[in-house]
């Protein structure tokens, strides 16, 4: 108290002395630098003859000293900090002069004009080196520092220069000096904010001040969400708050009004940009796969535009800048567009992980419902990304495939009538053209089982495409029966052709996936492929009623031109009539259908030892063996705890002992022959391979073929030993007995070699590859297949010192070559899990020929016709209606190639010197 | 010269299957297309030395064909060239076979008809010998060996028959005059086919 006390004892002092002796830099007044000397005497006043007062004179005075004496009080110590002046005493000579000043407009213009220079002075010498910081980019961990400096710098300057304004004002006696003193002072002020404003980087300190505020609003964000109880109650109640940014106070330094209202505007812009809509009340919901676009509104509502007002109001220091219903709703109305264009940007994983993503795809329809122009920028996201992420060499057809069925489905959500599914299908639709497996898979997949949990049931996920495999199993026949409509005038939910779409709309009349993908390709094409891979299923599948298979051709024939399925058709009745063909050739064939019944042995074996459900032990079993026996005889193996079955410790009685020869194809007449017959005319090109079959079968082909003609038919048979298959059981020396079902015959002739060589003893070291090649007359390609394959099973080894000879493993320690799974377990009896994998050659060697085989099997036939085809047409190009390939298309309806196999043709002619390249025309060499 | 043949290729034959030059029935006859399917495809499988043809355009009824000269003859190692039209009831009539190349031979007239007995309509109360086991092969291979041994005894170029009779030497000038081989007759603007 007394220090105060003595200071402004000492200030006034200071006063006095600076009265008497002026600091010596203070740039002194006006009067005093030029003093008015006073006039001469008037030479009339002795006469007395003119009494003429002078105003101009004396208001001249009168100003001078008014100014003097305001400038004097006014003026700024330019040195030092500015001093603290508590108890300011105005005295009334200052009172007096400024009021006379401020009375008129001019006088005050002129001395706020000084004032400003005054403090423009102070403020560049005191405060701007204090505000360096704003000369170079700001960096946003510091703007919420230097920002709060520069308030406190400018607040403390404000009032240094308010000071004495402020004291004038508040020690005005009356209310008119009152008044006027009081607008000097709010002129002052607004003088000083300009001079802020002016020495401040104006869009830095924008931009600084909105990453503030942005910063201000995340934190608040962060701070006052429950995302939790927001999921919970289905309305988010995470509030808004700028504590910490004192909005007022940069009212009042001069950093409010239009600069901070534009920070505060990109603030907000960018908090419903990123902010706002990232946190997790409105995620993706991907539980309950509804849209959060309501919550958004509401919250938006509820929380945001409240805020928006509350901080408007601080910052222009207006207490009721209300919004608008309109504005408000322009808010909700950005926020929306914000989330939908969120998640547009990953518009491709939500289509890739559909069906669970509809919530965001009801995100997005919300979206463009409120922005519907945004629709092409929806559509060309979609399509770029699938263009980065998807068309390119590095997906697998199945993987676009499924893609595509997902696209069709998720755009079907957006736009019921499909104007931007056609959009966005297109670049899909040419890129899958383009792929030469397209057709293949889509064939394949139409025919593939589907497991009940949407799996594929042994299928090479390469080849098929689950998806579409899904939508085929869940399809209706009738889908295409709604009939045109147009024409149904009692459709009340009719709606008109949308007016955003192409020239070439027209509203698709089947709305499912598989009209789709049905139509990305030409009907011909795509049926020709259906043949083919029908053609294979067909002679693969064991179900004797092909229920399968008829509904697939069913279903064709509903969608596709049912008279082009022609084809298909007759493939179906010839397998058909093949089941009954054999009934009544072989009779007692049926009875034994389904395999010989299994022993209790059996069914202990099968039972793992983590236990089993009955059910799923009995499908294993289903056909061969009725459930009372299957009952009985696990009764016997097996013991039953929680529902699940485990396997009985207990030795089971002996079972007759096996035969011992080393492999027991069954006795001659209970061999089950079955043939199939095929019109070699509606099949595709089958695989013609010819062999020698196991002793007992030629003979039955035979027999098969009298009793053929016998029931009439006038048709020729034709055997194709490549597509038979057989069931094979083996009994290896030391007892293991290997069954295999279902393996294609020319196996069973390679083992059957070394079955016959093991009962004469001779060639006892093996068989080379090559020798099985004569002794079956078998091409090689199939010959190694065979051995690969029981090599896999553990059939089969090569000896040590084989020299490329293979050998029967009887015995499972024989083969010392084997790799470490045998050494491991070499006292163990062989587990499944231990075997090698035997490889999938039923994939490798199809029984229907590949376009590829076909073309090189046919490639003399093909060349010559290009070459008579020259000489006698002339030279010609590749391409074209009358080119070389289109000729060829056109002449011989086998060759189905396009112009990259017409040039591998030609260029192998060319080669040969049989043809000439000229260009792009070719011509008959020599 | 090179002018009469250009026009005259499109004139009429003097024989039937006049049918045979309407494109529109072109893929009408499913039979016609077969049988010249498989023709072609026995010519391209098994085919005959010297012997070639091929279906010009997408109309598979109308075929270029290229024979060359049977050796030890006049015509040894030039190349002619052949269009045959085929009717629409084929093989129950004859194709239309005429030379493209301008040939100097008896029976072979300026316009590039030849005069052959199996290219007629045959059957009862007719002249020709047209028959339907005949096929594509037989008849380029009688048009090959008629420009060795040709008929003189119903000429359509009567100075060649005598010319053949008599000085072989000049008949054999008379023929490397008229004759072009297809490389000349493009460079001349003459059409080598249909």
């Amino acid at each position: 108290m007394a220090a105060t006390a003595s200071r402004s004892h000492a200030s006034t002092r200071h006063d006095i002395f600076a009265s008497v002796f002026p600091p010596p830099s203070f740039t002194t007044p006006t009067p005093e630098t030029t003093p008015n000397i006073g006039v001469l005497a008037s030479p009339g006043r002795p006469f007395g003859g003119f009494n003429i007062t002078s105003p101009v004179f004396d208001d001249t005075i009168r100003f001078n000293r008014a100014w003097s004496t305001a400038t004097r009080y006014l003026s700024l110590p330019l040195h030092g900090p500015p001093e603290q002046q508590t108890n300011l005493q105005v005295s009334h000579d200052v009172k007096d002069a400024m009021y006379h000043l401020c009375q008129d407009a001019r006088t005050r213009k002129d001395l706020l004009a000084w004032y400003a220079n005054e403090t423009g002075v102070h403020f560049r010498q005191h405060v701007l080196p204090k505000l360096l910081g704003w000369q170079q980019p700001v960096p946003r961990a510091e703007a919420q520092a230097l920002l709060a400096r520069t308030m406190n710098v400018l607040g403390e300057a404000q009032e240094h220069y308010l000071q004495k304004p402020s004291a004038l004002a508040g020690s005005a006696s009356d209310s008119i000096s009152g008044a006027s003193f009081q607008s000097f002072r709010i002129k002052i002020l607004e003088r000083l904010h300009v001079q802020v404003l002016q020495s401040l980087p104006i869009p830095r300190l924008q931009d600084t001040l909105a990453g503030v505020f942005y910063q201000r609003m995340k934190a608040s964000l962060g701070n006052n969400s429950n995302p939790e109880a927001c999921l919970k109650r289905k309305e988010c109640h995470c509030s808004l708050d700028m504590t910490g940014v004192p909005l007022a106070q940069l009212h009042e330094i001069g950093l409010g009004n239009a600069v901070a209202e534009r920070a505060f505007a990109q603030a907000m812009h960018n908090l419903l940009r990123k902010a706002a809509i990232e946190r997790r009340c409105f995620q993706v919901d991907w539980a309950e796969q509804a849209t959060v676009v309501p919550m958004l509104r509401d919250w938006v509502n509820a929380y945001v535009t409240p805020f928006v007002d509350r901080s408007l109001a601080a910052l222009t220091d207006n207490a009721s800048p209300e919004m608008s219903d309109m504005e408000a709703a322009r808010f909700a109305q950005i926020a929306v567009a914000n989330l939908g264009r969120r998640r547009t940007a990953a518009i491709f994983e939500y289509v890739k992980s559909w069906p669970a993503s509809t919530g965001a795809f009801l995100d997005i329809q919300e979206y463009l419902t409120c922005m519907p122009h945004d629709k092409v920028y929806v559509c060309d996201s979609f399509i770029k990304q699938a263009k980065t992420r998807l068309l390119h060499a590095g997906a697998s057809t199945t993987e676009i495939l499924s893609i595509y069925a997902n696209v069709i489905h998720a755009f079907r959500l957006l736009d019921a009538r499909g104007v931007l599914l056609e959009k966005v299908a297109h670049p899909l639709r040419s890129y899958l053209r383009g792929r030469d497996d397209t057709v293949a898979i889509i064939a394949a997949s139409f025919l593939a089982d589907i497991g009940p949990d949407g799996t594929l049931i042994n299928a090479d996920p390469d080849r098929v495409c689950a998806d579409i495999s899904h939508e085929v199993a869940s399809s209706t026949l009738n889908a295409m029966e709604k009939g045109h409509k147009m024409l149904r005038f009692d459709d009340m939910n009719w709606v008109p052709d949308p007016i955003d779409a192409g020239p070439d709309y027209k509203a698709s009349e089947s709305e499912d996936v598989l009209a789709y993908v049905l139509g990305l390709f030409d009907q011909e094409d795509f049926i020709k492929e259906v043949t083919t891979v029908l053609a294979q299923h067909l002679l693969q599948t064991t179900d004797a009623d092909y229920v399968k298979e008829i509904r697939l051709v069913e279903l064709f024939k509903s969608r596709l031109d049912a008279t082009k399925l022609q084809a298909a058709e007759v493939m179906l009745k010839d397998v058909h009539d093949s089941v009954s063909l054999n009934k009544r050739i072989n009779p007692q064939s049926a009875k034994r259908d389904q395999g010989e019944p299994p022993t209790p042995r059996d069914i202990q074996a099968a039972i793992p030892e983590e236990g089993i459900a009955l059910h799923s032990l009995y499908t294993q079993y289903e056909g061969r063996l009725k459930p009372a026996q299957f009952h009985a005889a696990l009764r016997l193996v097996a013991t039953k705890r929680h529902d699940l079955y485990f396997a009985k410790r207990t030795r089971l009685p002996p079972e007759p002992p096996p035969t011992s020869a080393p492999l027991s194809t069954a006795p001659a007449d209970e061999l089950d022959f079955r043939v199939q017959v095929l019109s070699s005319f509606f099949w595709p090109e089958m695989r013609a391979n010819d062999f020698l079959l196991p002793p007992g079968f030629p003979a039955r082909e035979q027999a098969f073929r009298q009793s053929f003609a016998r029931l009439g038919n006038q048709r020729k048979l034709q055997f194709r030993h490549a597509l038979a298959r057989v069931d094979v059981r083996l009994e290896m020396g030391d007892r293991r007995v290997v069954e295999e079902r279902d393996v294609p015959v020319w196996r069973a002739s390679v083992i059957d070699v070394f079955a016959r060589q093991a009962e004469g003893e001779e060639e006892a070291d093996g068989i080379t590859a090559e020798r099985l090649m004569g002794l079956l007359r078998m091409e090689g390609e199939l010959v190694l297949d065979a051995l690969a394959f029981w090599t896999g099973k553990r059939v089969l080894y090569r000896p040590d010192s084989g020299m490329g000879r293979y050998a029967v493993l009887e015995r499972l320690d024989m083969d010392t070559t084997h790799s470490t799974t045998t050494t491991t377990t070499t006292n163990q009896p062989p587990h499944h899990q231990h075997q090698q994998q035997p490889q999938h050659a039923d994939t490798m060697i199809s029984a229907v020929k590949t376009q590829d085989a076909m073309l090189k099997d046919n490639a003399p036939m093909f060349q010559a016709f290009i070459a008579n085809m020259l000489r006698n047409g002339g030279p010609k190009e590749v391409g074209g209606v009358m080119g070389i390939t289109g000729m060829l298309r056109m002449v011989l309806p086998v060759f189905t190639f396009g112009e990259e196999e017409t040039g591998w043709l030609l260029g192998e002619m060319e080669g040969r010197g049989e043809v000439v390249r000229r260009g792009e025309v070719w011509s008959v060499g020599g | 010269m090179a002018n009469t043949f250009g026009t005259m290729s499109t004139a009429p034959s003097s024989h039937g299957a006049k049918n045979a030059s309407n494109p529109a029935r072109a893929a009408g006859n499913g039979n016609v297309v077969k049988r010249l399917q498989s023709e072609l495809m026995t010519l391209m499988t098994s085919p005959t030395p010297g012997l070639s043809a091929f279906p010009s355009n997408t109309d598979i009824t109308k075929w270029n064909a290229t024979v060359s000269g049977p050796a030890e003859t006049p015509y040894a190692d030039l190349t002619f060239k052949l269009t045959l039209a085929y009717p629409s009831n084929y093989p129950y009539a004859p194709p239309e076979v005429l030379f493209k190349t301008p040939v100097y031979h008896p029976n072979v007239d300026m316009s590039g008809r030849i005069c052959l007995d199996i290219l007629k309509p045959g059957g009862q109360g007719k002249e020709g010998a047209w028959s339907a086991v005949l096929n594509t092969s037989s008849v380029l291979l009688s048009i090959q060996s008629l420009l060795g041994e040709p008929n003189n005894a119903s000429p359509l170029n009567g100075e060649a028959a005598l010319l053949w009779d008599r000085d072989q030497a000049e008949y054999k000038k008379k023929v490397l005059a008229r004759h072009q081989e297809p490389a000349e007759m493009e460079e001349n603007g003459l059409s080598t086919g249909f």
